[in-house]
């Protein structure tokens, strides 16, 4: 299990390296740089500045020192906004998302679990094909769909949510109903559907025919029996679950004003902050990777088979 | 290869027809044939088909239907409502109807001189400009566009990405995961731990990055999400060319000299196309959400162009005062993608109805 | 064995529903279980012994399939009207049921001793402890070796021998009086079905269980069984004691499958004899003898009526127009 841990945990490490690798090149090749949309500075100042940003030294030397910046935790200056770093920037932010994504991860899996399992336990009844109906528009309509009209129903129409904005000193927690419902929605519909199809397989295992024969009641076999081994694909699918609610927060903060990294994302990346767009890849890929690598463990403790090998 | 016909060597015994007079029935029936038939059965599967030929049909032909150009702007008729009435009597109702507003919100009980004028100019302009003759049956957007005809050619491109898309995809996760899985060892994983470390990436940022940095054009557009698309279709095809490399099939090709690529087209691939024909119409919505993602972020397709997902956008800044400029495009998007994954999931269960690649 | 009569099987009847037609899997099965005995039900695949077993349980899935008739009684009491509560507590209790893949049978998330354990708790009412003693001492019945450290193991940790014997041991852990074996060893070697058939033999002689032996192999009924019933798309053909049987089939049947067992001790002509044909399909079978087909010793009216049960002796029977005359 341990030996498990640990080629799992070195496995994060060429996944960060590609993606700082990437996110140097990228910023490297981009058209435009850091000055471009300022007036034409006279060729002195160029220099001084391309000095100062060390844009002027080759690339691998360049490459070197990012690296290193990084390691120790600094992401560099902000093209952009001058007078703050990206760190700066990115950690004011950050928290706002985490709370966010946070949130909508575990509404989708509590909600989902509930009612994929139902729904598995009731086939074939109104439960069943209610629930089912609803995942189906979870996954079918898109988060920028969702948002803005539940914005519309629920806060232009029947007036009864703020259209916008964050916990601050007018607003309190209601402010996150909205966001983290569009948020978690198709997530939520993904895992009730996973873990309805999980449920049914196992039913039909061998070893639950087994369990029933040695009469046990069948509350005891779903709970003991059939949960463990159903639950393992749902498991499994968190990872890319936690990379969607990511990606997902860039269209909800957008959506309903939420000072978070998403939004920041976008406007970065329109801006052509390339600094502030590569911290704010590098923060969101070691959040995942991280998230990966926590769920991948998980699993071996769930699952025997690879904890005892 | 032809082998003789085993025949029953018993002296006075019966012929096969009598023996097997209760027998299961042994008509070969194609993998297919068989799908077919179950496809069928399943009515929301088929509902989906058919929505979805409607919808391919109807955004093809856009350029010969008898509605007006996407681009054709009339500001006269910006904003109104869907409606089977000519504009210029909509147009008319709209402006009266604001006018009534105004004239509530001073205390007043009938129109000045003013508005009154404007009434009769319009109603004059009414009778003798034929443009007001028009019929938008979805209404219009802020600039006096036709909401159907964007739609339709909205759906066009949507619909195109998506297929060019998930074909692109699926050709290169078919020729990853078959060389991964049959070739096997170093260079499978090779592959395997390129796969893995793509499926670590938040892609989606990925490709919003590129767009950004490379510009808003409708090829990158789509080279950037193909270039991540493929990954679980070529894990899907690894795994089943790897579980059938083995089987007993391909050692009996192998032993009759057959060479690796013919194994490889003749014998494997077919037995792998269903799992591949059910990623790969669950691929096109993927496709389309994530172009109408990125276009909704304004990143994808520019104006004049349209996308689902360019309306969509453009519809969430006006829903307030004109909600149909969301939900009609949202609307039609929504159906068609919910075609396609009823579709999709019919497919799973008429090719594979064991399956246990549900997610 | 004794002369105690402790499950009785009358005409039972289990039908599945599917989109071709009703399958009647089970369509007029009796026999009677005496204390002790090892009966064993052959047939080919698709006569209907794994159903006829999973109907005595009352454990057909419905949908989509339905115990439509019958009574089976143990002692006084027919199972199939018994309401789930008190069926659960003869199962894995009174009557136990071991299956054919031990590799698929037992839950792979969870530790032998807790899978074995359950039972005995919940049958016997012991605490943990003295249920995980008993435990121990049914594996080191079963021939498992240091029983006491392999008992915390998981199913994937053992050997698909070492599964069955677990699965024999749990199955007998509350000293049932049925043990139901619905083709125990077909997915083990054949070094270790002789293992295991000996075990099972052990063990049910020295508890006193009564067994029901399904299997496909006659060799397997020849070394272990008292009785044996031989099945033929649902129903019963021919029953009796093993040695009648075997000295003197009657049923065309029962002589075909004994004539295709290869045998050493019999100078042949070189060639294999088999069974011409293939089994039926028992969606809509008319109502006939369904082997007629097959049988060289067919008659008019085995094409009309399905044969009446004819007697020859010592619980001897079979179902043939051979034997008794249309009325």
């Amino acid at each position: 299990m341990t030996r498990y841990i640990i080629r799992r945990f070195l496995s994060l490490i060429p996944t960060l390296f590609l993606i700082i690798v990437f996110a140097f090149t990228i910023e490297r090749l981009a058209p435009g740089g850091p000055f471009s949309s300022e007036k034409k500075l006279p060729p002195e100042i160029m220099a001084n500045m391309l000095a100062k940003y060390h844009l002027d030294e080759p690339w691998p030397q360049q490459f070197l020192r990012y690296l290193g910046d990084i390691l120790h935790g600094d992401l560099g200056p902000s093209y952009r906004y001058k007078d703050f770093t990206v760190n700066q920037l990115i950690f004011q932010a950050l928290p706002n998302s985490m709370l966010l994504g946070a949130l909508a991860l575990v509404v989708a899996v509590v909600l989902g679990l509930g009612t994929g399992i139902i729904a598995a336990l009731r086939q074939n009844s109104w439960v069943d094909y209610a629930t089912m109906s609803l995942a189906v528009i979870g996954i079918s309509v898109p988060l920028f769909v969702i948002g803005p009209v539940i914005k519309m129903v629920f806060a232009l129409q029947l007036k009864w949510l703020p259209t916008s904005g964050w916990i601050d000193g007018r607003n309190g927690w209601i402010v996150l109903i909205m966001p983290v419902i569009t948020l978690s929605f198709p997530y939520f519909a993904s895992i009730a559907r996973l873990s309805r199809a999980s449920v049914l397989e196992v039913l039909r295992s061998d070893y639950i025919r087994t369990a029933r024969a040695k009469g046990l009641t069948e509350t005891t076999v779903i709970f003991k029996h059939v949960l463990k081994g159903a639950m393992l694909p749902v498991i499994s699918y968190l990872g890319p679950a936690f990379a969607g609610i990511i990606t997902g927060t860039v269209v909800v903060e957008t959506i309903f004003t939420i000072p978070g990294m998403g939004r920041f994302y976008i406007q970065a990346a329109t801006n052509r902050d390339y600094t502030l767009i590569m911290g704010d890849v590098i923060v969101f890929s070691v959040i995942l990777v991280l998230m990966n690598f926590v769920v991948d463990v998980v699993y071996g403790f769930l699952d025997p088979r690879i904890s005892y090998k | 290869m032809k082998f003789p016909k085993v025949r029953n060597l018993r002296i006075g015994g019966k012929a096969d027809a009598e023996l097997n007079e209760f027998a299961q029935s042994m008509k070969p029936v194609s993998l297919w044939a068989d799908a077919w038939k179950r496809l069928r059965k399943n009515k929301m599967a088929l509902g989906g088909l058919y929505i979805v030929a409607f919808y391919v049909v109807a955004c093809l032909a856009a350029p010969i239907l008898p509605i007006y150009h996407y681009e054709d702007q009339v500001i006269a008729h910006a904003n109104l409502p869907p409606s089977l009435r000519p504009a210029g009597e909509v147009m008319l109702d709209t402006r009266m109807a604001y006018m009534g507003k105004v004239m509530k919100a001073e205390a007043r009980t009938s129109f000045n001189a003013k508005e009154q004028a404007e009434i009769q100019a319009m109603k004059a302009d009414v009778a003798i400009n034929p443009q007001h003759k028009r019929v938008y049956v979805l209404g219009t957007d802020n600039l006096g566009r036709d909401l159907l005809s964007r739609t339709l050619y909205g759906g066009r491109i949507s619909i195109m990405i998506g297929l060019v898309g998930t074909i692109t995809a699926t050709l290169v996760g078919i020729l990853l995961g078959s060389i991964a899985g049959y070739a096997g060892g170093r260079v499978d994983n090779f592959i395997m731990r390129f796969v893995d470390i793509l499926y670590g990436l938040p892609y989606m940022l990925v490709v919003i990055i590129m767009m950004a940095v490379f510009g808003k054009n409708v090829i990158n557009l789509f080279v950037a999400i193909a270039l991540v698309s493929w990954l679980t279709l070529a894990r899907v095809v690894r795994g089943q060319v790897m579980s059938l490399k083995n089987a007993e099939f391909v050692e009996a090709a192998r032993s009759m000299g057959a060479s690796p690529a013919r194994i490889v087209f003749r014998h494997l691939t077919p037995n792998t196309l269903g799992v591949i024909v059910v990623f790969a119409t669950l691929l096109v919505p993927d496709f389309i959400m994530s172009e109408s993602f990125l276009s909704f972020l304004g990143l994808g397709v520019s104006a004049p162009l349209a996308s689902w997902g360019s309306l969509v956008s453009e519809g969430t800044a006006t829903m307030e005062l004109y909600p149909w400029q969301l939900l009609v495009p949202a609307i039609s998007m929504t159906l068609f993608l919910f075609a396609m994954n009823f579709l999709g999931d019919g497919l799973r269960d008429a090719l594979d109805p064991q399956s246990k690649n549900r997610a | 064995m004794t002369d105690e009569v402790i499950l009785r099987v009358r005409d039972l009847r289990t039908y599945f529903n599917t989109d071709e037609g009703v399958v009647k899997a089970v369509d007029g099965v009796s026999f009677e279980l005496r204390k002790g005995e090892t009966l064993g039900i052959v047939g080919e695949s698709g006569s209907g012994k794994s159903v006829t077993n999973l109907s005595i349980m009352n454990m057909i899935p419905n949908p989509p399939g339905k115990i439509v008739g019958g009574e089976v009684l143990f002692g006084e009491r027919d199972l199939l009207k018994m309401p789930p509560r008190e069926i659960r507590e003869i199962r894995g209790n009174k009557i136990s049921m071991i299956f054919q893949d031990p590799m698929t049978s037992l839950n792979p998330f969870l530790r032998i001793s807790t899978q074995m354990m359950e039972t005995i708790m919940l049958h016997q009412g012991l605490g943990k402890k003295d249920a995980k003693a008993k435990a121990i001492e049914m594996l080191a019945l079963a021939g498992i070796p240091a029983p006491e450290k392999r008992i915390d193991a998981y199913p994937h940790q053992f050997s698909g021998g070492m599964r069955q014997r677990v699965m024999i041991a749990m199955s007998l852990s509350c000293n049932p009086e049925i043990l139901i074996a619905d083709e125990p060893t077909s997915a083990l070697d054949v070094t270790i079905q002789a293992q295991i058939l000996d075990l099972m033999k052990d063990l049910t002689a020295r508890l006193g269980t009564a067994v029901i032996l399904i299997t496909h192999s006659l060799g397997v009924v020849a070394g272990t069984c008292d009785t044996l019933c031989v099945m033929y798309a649902g129903r019963v053909v021919e029953r009796g004691a093993t040695e009648d049987v075997f000295a003197a089939p009657k049923h065309p049947y029962t002589r075909g499958l004994i004539k295709s067992v290869p045998r050493l001790d019999i100078a042949s002509d070189g060639r294999l004899s088999s069974i011409q044909g293939q089994p039926p399909n028992v969606i809509d079978l008319p109502e006939c003898c369904p082997f007629y087909p097959r049988c060289d010793q067919a008659k008019d009216i085995c094409k009309k009526k399905y044969p009446e049960r004819s007697d020859f002796g010592n619980g001897h029977s079979a179902a043939c127009w051979l034997y008794s005359e249309a009325k």
